[in-house]
This record gives C-alpha cells, structure tokens and sequence, in this order.
C-alpha cells in the first residue's frame, strides 16, 4: 500500500518529520517498508499492511491510525450530501443479503464521458501505484484510496434495467473488464441487472457495461460485500484486485454513502452531469455489528507484564475509534465500524500494547522452575552420529524433499509415485523416497568442480507408502568416492572400496551401545550392485543397506560408481547405558592360524562359527590376512590368517589348554567348511 | 708428596684429554682398577711408618676421589657427546604434513539448529519434532486459520493430491506438543517446511526453529527478555534489539524483532508473541489459566547473518567448497 505523504497529512498532519512518522508506524505494525517520491516528488510510504488490518488500505484509514499514535487530531474533509438534482434512478436488491448486506448507488446523467481526469487526481493516483485510465474509473479508483471503498461505475446505457446482488447460477459466465471469460461457482456473488451477471460482486466489473468516452450516464455502485462472500474467489478467478484485496479483509460498512458523494463531487467537478437521489438498500440485521468487549484490567497487566494507568488506557483506546466505559476490574469497549480485527478481549490487548509502544513494555525475566536438560542415554544423539561422520572427513549435504519422476523411477523402479498437487516444476514433482539421488547429484555436481573425492552425507525425511497413506521415515545414508584417502605423500593410491564404506558404518553401529544386535548379510538392492551390496539388519528388522550403486545409474557408462549405504535414524539411536564386565588380570595367549579356504566360504561366517565354537576362553578372532587369486592358488581357494586370542577370567591358561582349543577349531573350520591348514 | 700431586695433575689431564669411552676406560683401570696406580699407593701405605700414614692416606684418597669424579663427568660428557652423534643422522623433514584424513563439515544449518537448540535448552526448552506431511486442522485451523483466512495468503501451500500438505511452518508441532503433553510447557520445534516460492530469496524448501512456553503469569515482557537473551547469545556480543507489532494468527500481540545491525540499520531476526488464547483452546489448554508466548524463526537466515552467507541458495548447492569452510 503506497500512501501519498502530502494526501495523508491532508487528513492528519502530526507535526512531525517523514521519517519519524515512519518509525513509529513501523513500530506500531504498520511496516514502511521504504520511502519513496512519487513522480510529482511527494513523499511516498510503501506500507506492508498485515492482513488483519483492513482498515488502513487507505489514505482515512492510516491517518486514523497516525492521529491515534500521536494523538493528534483528525480533520474531517467530506462533502455534504448532494441533493438530487434530477430524478433518475436505479433499484438496488439484496437478492443474497448474507454476501450483499448493503447496496447503495446513484445515477448521475448529462456528464461529458470523455472529460479528463483532473491532475490532482491523475497524480495521486500515480503515487499510489494505480495507472489513470478515465476520469470515471479514475474518480471510483481515488475515492477507493482515499476512503477505502470500493466503488464500480457502470455505464447507464448498456444495463438493462434494476440492478440486485445476488449468487451465480450454475453454469453462468461473465466477460470481464479484463477480457477474462470467468466461469462462475454459485457461491460466487454477481451484480445482475434483469438480463444478465454483469459483474464479479467485489472483484470485477463485466466487461459489457463498462464506462467509455461515449458515456453520458453513470451508475456508481458502492456496496458492502461481507468478507466470506468474497474470500478466496478472486484467487480462484485468478484475479486478485484492489476492490478484491480489501472487501476480504473487510470494508467500514458504514461507509457507502459517503464514498457516494465523494464521488459524485469530483465527477462533478471534472465531468458535470446531474446526479439522482441515493439509492442506499440496507439489511440492517446483516450489517456486522460491533459488540461491546470487557477488557479486564488485571489481564491486560498480567499478559503485558506492565500495570497501565486506566485513564492512559481509555485514552489509547478512544484515540482509535472506541467506545469506552470504565467498570470497575477494567472497560467496557466497543470497537468502530471499520475495525474487522477487533472482538475479543486480547485483540484489545494487542491495541494497547501497541499504541503504547513495545519498546515501553519492560524485559523481566521469567520465574522459571529449573528443568536441567536431559542427557539420555537410551538414545544416541543424532549430532553425535554427525559429528562422527564428518570427523571421518565426510560433509553434510541439504537437499530439497522432492525430485523428477524419472530419477525417482530410476532409484525405485515400480514403487508409487508420490506426486505433488502443484510442484513448482517437474523436476520438483515427486517426493523422495531416498537420499541416494540428492547425494548421487551432489557428487556429479562436485566431480564436475573439479573435486572427485567424495565423502557425503545427509539426515533428512524420506516418504514410502501409497498416496493416501504416506510414511515418513528419517534416514541418514552417505556416499563415498574417489581416493581412500586424499591423495599425500604417506600413503598409497587406492580408490575407495566397499570396505572403506562398510568401516564407516560399522562406526556408526557402535555408538549404540545395542551394537551386538547388528548384522550385515550380502543380500541383492535394485539400486546396488549384484554382489556388493548388503542389508542392514537389527535383529530380524531391516534397518539399512550398504553397498557400490548400479552402473545403470551411471551418467554415460562411464562412471565408477560410488559407495552407498543408508540407515533408519531410529533404528541406530537406540542405546542403554553400559554395562560393565570384569576384565581379565591374567594373561592372554595369541594363537595364529593360516588357512586354506575354498574361495565360497564367506569370512563372516567362519569368524561367527569360530566365535560359537570357542566359548568363554576364546576373547577374539580375527582376519589378519588376505590373499585372493595369486598364482600360487588354485583360482577357487584363498589363503586366510586368522588370529585367535585366549584368556581366561580366573586364571593363566596353560599351553596344552590353547593347543587343544586351537586344535578343536582346525577340525571345526575342516569338518564345517573344507578349510585346511596351510604348510 | 710432591710425586703424588705431581701424579694427580697428570692423570687429570689424561681423563679431560680421553677421546672416547673405551680409552677413558682404559685409564680408569690403569688409574683407580684394581692394579692401578693409586690404588697401588694405598696398598703401599701400610709399609710407611705410623706417624706418616694418617697424612700420606688422607693425600692418596683425596686423589682417588678427585679422579673419580673427573672420570665420571668425562664419562658423561663423552655419552652425551656420542648420542648427539648417533641422534644427528635420524633427522626427518617435520615441515611435512600428517597422514591420513582431516574432518569434513557439518553442514550450516544443522550447526545453526544445533547452537539455536542448545542455548534454548539452557533456558528449559526440550525439542520436538512431528511429521512433514501434515493436515489443514494441525498446519492452519488449529492456529487460527479457518478456510478462507487471509492469512493462508501469506503461505503458498503443497498439496498432495490427498489433500494433505506439506507442513507451511512447524507450528504444527506445537499444536500436537499441547495436545499430547498439555500446560505447562516449554518446547521446541524444528525442523524443514515448504512454501511453493522459489526465487533470489525463497527456496521451496527452508528450516524453521520455533519455541512455545505456556505456563501461569507467562508475559511479553518475559518475552522480551528471553529474546533479547537469545540474541546475545546466539550472536555471542551485546545487541541492540527491538520488538515492533506486527501480525501472525496464532499469536496475540504479535511482534517482530530486529537486531541492530552494523551501519546502524535493524535487520528482522524472527517473528514471536504471546499464544492467542484460540490456539491455547485449540491445544486443549485453558487460556483463563495459562498464558503462552511462541516465537520462530527462520534458520537460514540467522545462519546467513552469522556467517555472511549472501545468497540462500548456497545452502542447498552443496559444494564442498561451501560447506568445508564450516568445519568443526
């Protein structure tokens, strides 16, 4: 809302400077947002109005504001009434009484269509934003900003017959002055004359009986239109208009007839012509009325944090349009015409505070009862788990919840799309599934940068389901590619493997303190590689995967496909507190096997066998070597050093002791796997 | 007598002049061993006569010790000087830089989330979260938007074709946290919400942190003060900050805070007010009873401040370039 300086101190001049005003307007909710000149060089305020205050779409309803702020006085610039000159007229129906409480008009006849718009005028109007087209539409355009009532001018010729507000029927269309052909809903209210809809009540005017130089004889609409009969109707049309924007909110519905002879003045004044009796049609019943409010004066000190003197407090209050009566715990007011936002206790509440200035309401620390922060360690951290990710030289990405329908087929070939209602664009159309194609594209994005060493990760929201049953699952999933670690001077080139990937989960597995409940087994992904992919499991639940992405995801064919791995964020966080287990002060003996091992058997499950097998006396075993494929071997067997260590809790174990304990094991791997031990 | 110190002098000079530890040895044994020369002499005490011995003995032992002492310190001298020898070739180039893998970065706005919830959580705020994917009731009606309110204006809404939505702000949160904890209370939501808005300024999807307190006697002027707390502390200096009114449904009064900036301008921080006694009712809490203030803001925004981050797009590029200079 652009508000002419000069037109504003017309109605209401504080005495004071333009940036001073401003500040206080600001403060008080009413944002200037910036001054600025108008062509002609008057000052401008470019106000960002909220939407709850209507009444200041116009140059009456800020300098109300401004003469409540600084109690200054408000001077009243409207004409008389003009008597009827002649007597032509209009009937006004209520046909729909709800959505049209209040319909006034009148006629004014012999006018020169074609006269200019007078420059006063042309300039407010240009300050405000609004372009001058022709003095009856400029005329209806500056009483709207002046008094902020909407007006319609018809031309007179082109109706046919009484005019009624009433609903659309089914099926009924309008052209408007646009050119829009609009298709009307029967909760859209029209202005009808005997024929036809012949405008979009409160939104629009048709575009048959529009004014033009041709005019001769106008008839002025200035009507009330309550605020539900118009929401959202225009943002269905698609046509959000300065009458639209403010019949929503709310217009002063007692101010018809003066908008009227505002009007019919400065028609007058440019265009002549005879003007006919005011039709003003009224249900008095419908009109909103304003209800008395009591405002409690210990409320108003309790919610402020600030006990008031009550005159100061009826002061502010009457310097805003209300009436106001002291009781004895606090006021009886009744808010003006104008105010839409005003009908219950805390709205007055809000009204003083703001007249009063929030920078006069004091800062008192709250008498908190003491809440230490809990630090639990039945869950782990989701900071925790970042920070060990990133401590391992991994970056955390953001990225938006939604894709294109192809990336999204690619990753989960066959599963429902979740599709938007209205995306921003196709490429944001889909929700997403996984973090896998954000981070896939973070990765690209970065390699083309010229950084092809990747460690990524990211936490967010991922969506599953059918449409009408969405689930949201939190995940974490990372990528890792390039170097295993940034190429330097101490240690060798090697690409990122598999393994690097499945190190970084298992690191994560171990901040939960549930971690024995963890297993990963080689089990096939549609977006893995066959092969090099294992699922995650918690017990018998699937809480992730880990593996290399399928090269049919690759960009050209060309690529080295990344590692993967993503994880349920519930299923990791879960935790206990530690318990602590006796360690042994005996000493341990170390037993290594190097074994001959068909190349099938999976070192996982001969290490879980061993572990089974060795009881209490076994602490730990391990792969301590690996050789695959040399020429030595047979291309189906692998050569394995494992290492075995023995202790007891009570007592040094003897050699015969461990002998026999390793020799049990050699004769589990060679009855169990065909594992040999090497000479 | 004259023989013995004349002695001493000499043998003296031999220990300072032995080049290494075998030849300082060597004189050890020649000197002080068990045929050495000194300890010849005190061998040789018992064949001078009585009144000689206690001045002759008193002379060879005070010789023995001195040439003991010079022996050892030669000794020393002559490891030291051997290991700094041995020490001078294992040199290495220490201006090399380590092994290994240096920490990446978390990204800025889950740092933001992170210092937003920790300095909330030392005033007594417990975070919450809720889903993404929400209803008209908990994301509009319930904080005082009915269809149709203008205010709704002010989001520009995903719709699934369900008709739910992605959630406008994470009000939502707290809705569901009075529903299901009730008065009194202090929590946080936080969280990712979506606007159908995409341009210089707005990203489709942004982060929100709100807070809500709902206790007996809560006021703006306890407000103000926890704010202006927060402020200063998130932004680790004194700041000037002022409230001005503005407007949002779910709060009543409502007002924005600005922080003054450098060059003196006010920059808005977040947007906050006391609970709007519909929303209490809303939550299932009595506004007779209780009052409430809420307060939220816009993450990446105070990220930016804090960082100089100029462009909110950068948040989502996700080039490493960007988020390495947020290392830990």
């Amino acid at each position: 809302m652009k508000i002419d300086l000069e037109w504003l101190r017309e109605w209401c001049d504080p005495q004071v400077g333009e940036q001073a005003l401003a500040d206080r307007l600001t403060m008080a909710g009413l944002e200037v947002d910036r001054i600025s000149r108008s062509e002609h060089g008057s000052a401008v305020l470019e106000l960002a109005l909220t939407p709850n205050r209507a009444d200041c779409f116009s140059v009456r309803g800020v300098a109300r504001e401004v003469a409540a702020l600084f109690r200054a006085k408000l001077s009243a610039r409207l004409p008389p009434a003009a008597p009827a000159a002649c007597d032509a007229r209009r009937e006004l129906g209520l046909d729909a009484p709800e959505g049209c409480p209040r319909f006034a008009g009148r006629v004014i006849e012999d006018l020169q269509g074609a006269a200019a718009t007078p420059d006063f005028i042309a300039r407010r109007l240009v300050s405000a934003g609004v372009r001058p087209l022709h003095l009856l539409v400029d005329v209806t355009n500056y009483v709207m900003l002046e008094l902020g009532q909407p007006m319609h001018a018809y031309d007179l010729a082109r109706l046919n017959g009484n005019l009624c507000a009433r609903w659309a029927r089914q099926g009924e269309t309008l052209t408007l002055l646009d050119g829009t052909e609009a298709a009307l809903d029967s909760d859209v209210l029209v202005i009808a004359d005997e024929h036809q809809a012949v405008a979009a009540a409160g939104i629009m005017g048709g575009l048959s009986s529009a004014v033009s130089d041709r005019t001769r004889a106008v008839l002025l609409e200035s009507a009330f239109f309550a605020p539900a009969a118009v929401a959202g109707r225009a943002r269905r049309l698609g046509l959000q208009t300065e009458a639209s924007l403010r019949f929503e909110r709310g217009v002063d519905p007692t101010g018809q007839a003066e908008a009227l002879e505002l009007a019919t003045e400065l028609i007058a004044g440019a265009a002549g012509g005879r003007a006919g009796p005011v039709v003003d049609s009224k249900d008095g019943a419908r009109l909103p009325q304003r209800e008395p409010i009591r405002l409690r004066r210990d409320r108003l000190a309790a919610l402020l944090g600030l006990a008031l003197p009550d005159t100061e407090v009826a002061a502010m209050l009457r310097g805003l349009g209300m009436k106001v009566r002291m009781l004895k715990t606090g006021w009886r007011v009744t808010p003006p015409s104008f105010r839409f936002d005003l009908d219950r206790e805390i709205d007055l509440v809000e009204e003083v505070a703001r007249v009063h200035g929030y920078e006069n309401i004091p800062e008192t620390p709250a008498r908190w009862s003491a809440h230490p922060a809990p630090s639990s360690e039945r869950q782990v951290d989701v900071d925790r788990i970042r920070a060990l990710l990133v401590d391992r030289g991994y970056c955390e990405c953001v990225n938006y919840s939604f894709l294109d329908k192809e990336t999204h087929q690619a990753f989960h070939a066959g599963a429902p799309e979740l599709e938007l209602a209205n995306p921003l664009s196709s490429e944001l159309s889909v929700l997403r599934g996984s973090l896998w194609p954000g981070l896939l594209r973070n990765w690209r994005d970065n390699r083309d940068r010229g950084m092809p060493r990747a460690r990524l990760f990211e936490v967010g929201i991922c969506f599953s389901g059918q449409a009408n049953e969405i689930i949201e699952e939190k995940w974490i999933a990372g990528l890792l590619s390039g170097d295993a670690v940034p190429e330097q001077w101490g240690e060798g080139k090697r690409r990122t493997d598999f393994f690097d990937a499945r190190s970084d989960v298992e690191a994560m597995l171990c901040l939960s303190s549930f971690a024995d409940r963890f297993r990963l087994e080689a089990a096939p992904h549609k977006t893995l590689r066959p092969g090099r992919s294992v699922r995650i499991l918690r017990d018998a639940e699937e809480i992730g995967w880990l593996g290399e992405l399928h090269p049919r995801l690759a960009d050209g064919g060309k690529e080295t496909m990344p590692k993967v791995f993503a994880l349920r964020l519930d299923a990791l966080r879960e935790s206990r507190p530690a318990e602590a287990v006796r360690t042994s002060r005996f000493p341990s003996s170390r037993r290594d096997l190097s074994l001959l091992s068909p190349q099938s058997v999976p070192a996982g499950e001969m290490l879980a066998a061993i572990s089974a097998y060795g009881g209490d006396l076994l602490r730990e075993v391990f792969v301590f070597d690996l050789y695959e494929g040399g020429k030595n071997f047979q291309t189906d067997t692998k050569s394995v050093g494992l290492g075995l260590i023995f202790q007891s809790i009570s007592r040094t174990l003897t050699d015969q002791e461990v002998d026999g304990a390793v020799r049990g094991v050699v004769s589990l791997l060679e009855k169990k796997f065909g594992i040999s031990v090497r000479e | 007598m004259a023989d013995l110190s004349e002695r001493l002098r000499e043998a003296l000079a031999a220990v300072e002049s032995a080049g290494t530890l075998d030849e300082l040895e060597a004189l050890r044994v020649r000197l002080l061993g068990r045929n050495g020369e000194i300890t010849a002499q005190l061998k040789a005490l018992g064949s001078l006569p009585a009144e000689e011995r206690p001045t002759v003995g008193k002379a060879v032992n005070r010789a023995k010790n001195e040439l003991g002492a010079a022996i050892a310190a030669r000794r020393k001298a002559l490891s030291k000087r051997r290991l700094d020898a041995a020490l001078s070739e294992g040199g290495i180039d220490v201006s090399l830089p380590g092994r290994g893998v240096l920490p990446g970065a978390e990204h800025p706005l889950s740092r933001t989330i992170r210092r937003v919830r920790a300095i909330l959580a030392g005033a007594g705020f417990a975070a919450r979260s809720g889903p993404e994917i929400e209803d008209e009731f908990h994301n509009f009606t319930a904080l005082n938007m009915p269809a149709n309110h203008p205010a709704r204006d002010m989001h520009d809404t995903f719709y699934l074709p369900s008709g739910m939505l992605l959630r406008t702000h994470t009000s939502p949160v707290q809705v569901r946290s009075m529903l299901g904890e009730g008065a009194p209370l202090k929590v946080i939501s936080l969280g990712r919400v979506f606007r159908r808005d995409s341009d210089q300024t707005h990203t489709p999807v942004f982060h929100q942190v709100e807070g809500l307190a709902v206790e007996e006697g809560l006021s703006l002027a306890n407000l103000k003060s926890l704010l202006h707390e927060f402020a200063e502390q998130f932004f680790e200096r004194e700041v000037e900050v002022r409230f001005r009114a503005s407007y949002f449904p779910f709060t009543e009064p409502s007002a924005e805070m600005d922080v003054r900036w450098e060059g003196g301008g006010w920059l808005e921080i977040l947007g906050c007010g006391m609970v709007h006694p519909e929303v209490l009712r809303f939550g299932g809490v009595d506004p007779e009873r209780y009052t409430g203030y809420a307060f939220g803001m816009g993450v990446e925004r105070m990220a930016m401040l804090r960082y100089g981050v100029r462009d909110i797009r950068r948040f989502f590029d996700n080039d490493i370039r960007f988020l390495g200079q947020f290392a830990p």
